[in-house]
């Protein structure tokens, strides 16, 4: 295994900037996960890792070595493609052994057989080794895919969204198993995903790519709880960010622009309890997902989404106050750049003036009138 | 109705039957006329003429011989001097007066056509499958105007080249050689097996290759390993495409051939002109004539049907 590093890559597609100065690098045995939206420029970077597309600026390094102007094959990292890319014409066991047949590699007949028996039963895929790769169900395919990956002990392993294209249910399988290997074989990943569920659970670092711009990178739980502005903000939720404009002078004036608050930190309770600082919001749907709830509510024109964990705690339609829960709030400038950026002081608030969680209330006072 | 689900775009029971009859009834016409050169040239050459003409006949191979051999003819004097015939073929000849004198020149146009039917669908196959590989992987300039130019050297008579055509290759020494026979026929070929062979490999999606390359191989391995063997498809139905039209083709032939290089099908009606219409004799040289591409073809045939499925499979 060894490190990678990027500096300053810039790709262009015809006229347009795929990706404008991507630099971070991913250390000996991390899982790196790139997040982004679709068009963000994730495979683009994953693919300019891997020699299939040359930058048009910057470095690529591979363990220390400059490795932007080896091919493919010269780089010895493996990639594990969204559409499997399984030889459709080899059966699972010449899929997997492959790698190991490529020129360059020169091993025995006996330990390939060995090589790959191992990879294909670490995937628990050792009864498909005589079966045709087309013939197999979906998670199948995307555990040779990976096996293929793993049988070649590569540097570094190059994902791009892996899980996507399988069942809610197998994703979330293979999900932990792939965890579980990385953790087990010390594996160097950069594991590519639109998936922040995916980016959350795998990552020992995620970075934000959003318009082939990096915006963020840090450990999941920090960018997720601290995001540096409003893109990364929503990419990092599961459901939409909430967002309130601010209107009142005195709080735009300190530069904060725009208030987001999580689905999760908007507190939901009978229109009884409202309180004077809290909003009155229109049930429009509520989905109960069995372990939490999300409500889609309106208040004025606007939607809102609030989720809880406990059962029964939307009524499914009417009036609700809806509040603010004060510290969880993000508070952005015009730019869309967060403010307030240091971990350690947040809700506190800033000398000479009021916290962005007070403004966000009274931010909500002014909605409702 | 049926007991078994079926879609409804799936032909139902009696649509199939229709389907069956009416494929049937194509099979029969199309095979009469093969049926009757091969009965023709099991007959004798009465029975070839004979009016109303003959179903059932004494089956000869007299057809086969006479392709095969040059033959005179002697007087009866001379005939009874010869000691008794060797061999089946010698005892054939002589019931009609005659004695073999040599093999006839149609062993040696028929290994012609061998040589240069495959030879040119050889070659027509690895220059197509580069050429089409190249067109469909990279941004080749003026890419588009380039396949359209391709495939307008189909659009014209060959008639209206062969006079050029003969120039050249007689200034070229091409004439009547097979090199030049192979290049030419080559040539008319590659425009099919171009357009044939991109729209198969355009099917082939490029991360395959690219699997490839990040796992060791060079563009070219990869091509050999990943690409050719999905291509198997297109690259039989442009061999049997190819071989077809070089394997038949008479007008260059006819043209630009003669005593070295001759194909069969301008020696087979020449036939005609040695002791009178040898009706068997040509039907015998046009059956063996059929032979070699009726066996490729049915020997290509499963990838051939495998072409109709491709791009079913991810």
């Amino acid at each position: 295994m060894a490190e990678v590093r990027l500096e300053n890559i810039t790709k262009d597609f015809g006229r347009v900037r795929a990706l404008e100065g991507l630099s971070f690098h991913i250390e000996d045995g991390e899982f790196f996960v790139l997040l982004g939206p679709t068009g963000a420029g994730k495979t683009t970077t994953l693919r300019t890792v891997a020699g299939l597309e040359r930058p048009a600026a910057g470095r690529v390094l591979l363990g220390g070595e400059d490795a932007t102007g080896w091919s493919p094959a010269q780089r010895d990292v493996a990639f594990v493609f969204q559409q499997y890319s399984l030889y459709p014409h080899l059966t699972v066991f010449e899929n997997l052994a492959f790698p190991l047949r490529a020129p360059g590699k020169k091993l025995g007949a006996r330990e390939i057989r060995r090589r790959v028996e191992e990879v294909a039963a670490k995937l628990r895929i050792e009864s498909k080794l005589d079966n045709k790769a087309t013939a197999l169900s979906g998670g199948e395919m995307q555990r040779v895919s990976l096996g293929r990956a793993l049988v070649r002990e590569p540097a570094c392993f190059l994902m791009d969204e892996p899980l996507s294209s399988l069942d809610a249910k197998l994703r979330e399988g293979l999900r932990v198993e792939l965890k579980h290997l990385q953790v087990e074989l010390g594996a160097t990943i950069l594991y590519v995903t639109h998936d922040q569920v995916e980016a959350m659970t795998l990552a020992d670092r995620v970075g934000v790519l959003v318009g082939g711009h990096l915006q963020q990178v840090g450990p999941p739980e920090e960018v997720y709880e601290y995001p540096d502005n409003l893109e990364v903000a929503q990419q990092m939720g599961h459901l939409p960010l909430n967002l309130f404009p601010v209107e009142e002078e005195a709080v735009r004036a300190r530069g904060i622009d725009r208030i987001g608050v999580r689905a999760e930190h908007l507190r939901v309770l009978p229109e009884e309890q409202a309180g004077p600082d809290d909003l009155r919001a229109e049930v429009l749907r509520v989905e109960r997902l069995g372990a939490e709830e999300v409500a889609f509510l309106r208040v004025g024109n606007r939607r809102l989404y609030a989720m809880g964990e406990e059962h029964g705690r939307f009524p499914d339609a009417g009036e609700v106050a809806v509040r603010v829960e004060t510290d969880d709030s993000l508070a952005f400038d015009p730019s869309g750049r967060r403010l307030d950026r240091d971990p350690g002081g947040r809700g506190e608030a800033p000398p000479g003036g009021e916290s962005p969680a007070d403004a966000a209330r009274r931010m909500a006072r002014g909605l409702r009138d | 109705m049926s007991d078994t689900a079926r879609s409804i775009v799936e032909p139902g029971k009696r649509a199939k039957r229709v389907a069956g009859l009416v494929v049937a009834a194509y099979a029969l016409v199309t095979l009469i006329p093969i049926l009757w050169i091969v009965g023709t040239s099991f007959k004798s050459p009465n029975d070839a003429i004979a009016y109303p003409p003959k179903v059932f006949f004494e089956p000869t191979l007299e057809g086969y011989v006479n392709v095969f051999t040059t033959r005179s003819r002697q007087s009866p004097e001379y005939m009874e001097s010869l000691p008794p015939p060797e061999t089946w073929y010698d005892k054939l000849v002589r019931q009609r007066n005659m004695v073999i004198t040599g093999p006839s020149r149609f062993g040696d146009r028929y290994l012609n056509s061998l040589i240069i039917g495959f030879g040119s669908t050889f070659l027509t196959v690895v220059l197509g499958v580069l050429a089409a590989y190249a067109f469909s992987r990279f941004r080749v300039p003026l890419r588009d105007d380039l396949m359209f130019f391709i495939l307008s050297t189909r659009m014209f008579p060959p008639v209206a080249v062969a006079i050029p055509l003969f120039l050249m290759y007689r200034e070229l020494g091409l004439s009547d050689t097979h090199l030049g026979m192979i290049i030419l026929y080559t040539a008319v070929n590659l425009s099919l097996a171009v357009w044939l062979l991109k729209g198969f490999i355009d099917e082939i999606p490029r991360e395959y290759e690219e699997a490839a390359m990040v796992d060791g191989y060079t563009r070219f391995q990869a091509f050999r390993k990943v690409v050719l063997p999905q291509a198997k498809a297109g690259i039989a139905a442009t061999a049997i495409f190819s071989l077809i039209f070089s394997w038949n083709e008479y007008n260059f032939a006819v043209l630009l051939t003669s005593g070295n290089a001759q194909t069969a099908p301008p020696f087979i009606p020449l036939i005609i002109g040695e002791g009178g219409l040898d009706w068997p004799a040509v039907a015998a040289a046009t059956t063996l004539f059929i032979l070699p591409v009726l066996l490729f073809t049915v020997l290509l045939r499963k990838y051939l049907l495998a072409g109709i499925t491709f791009g079913a499979v991810r």
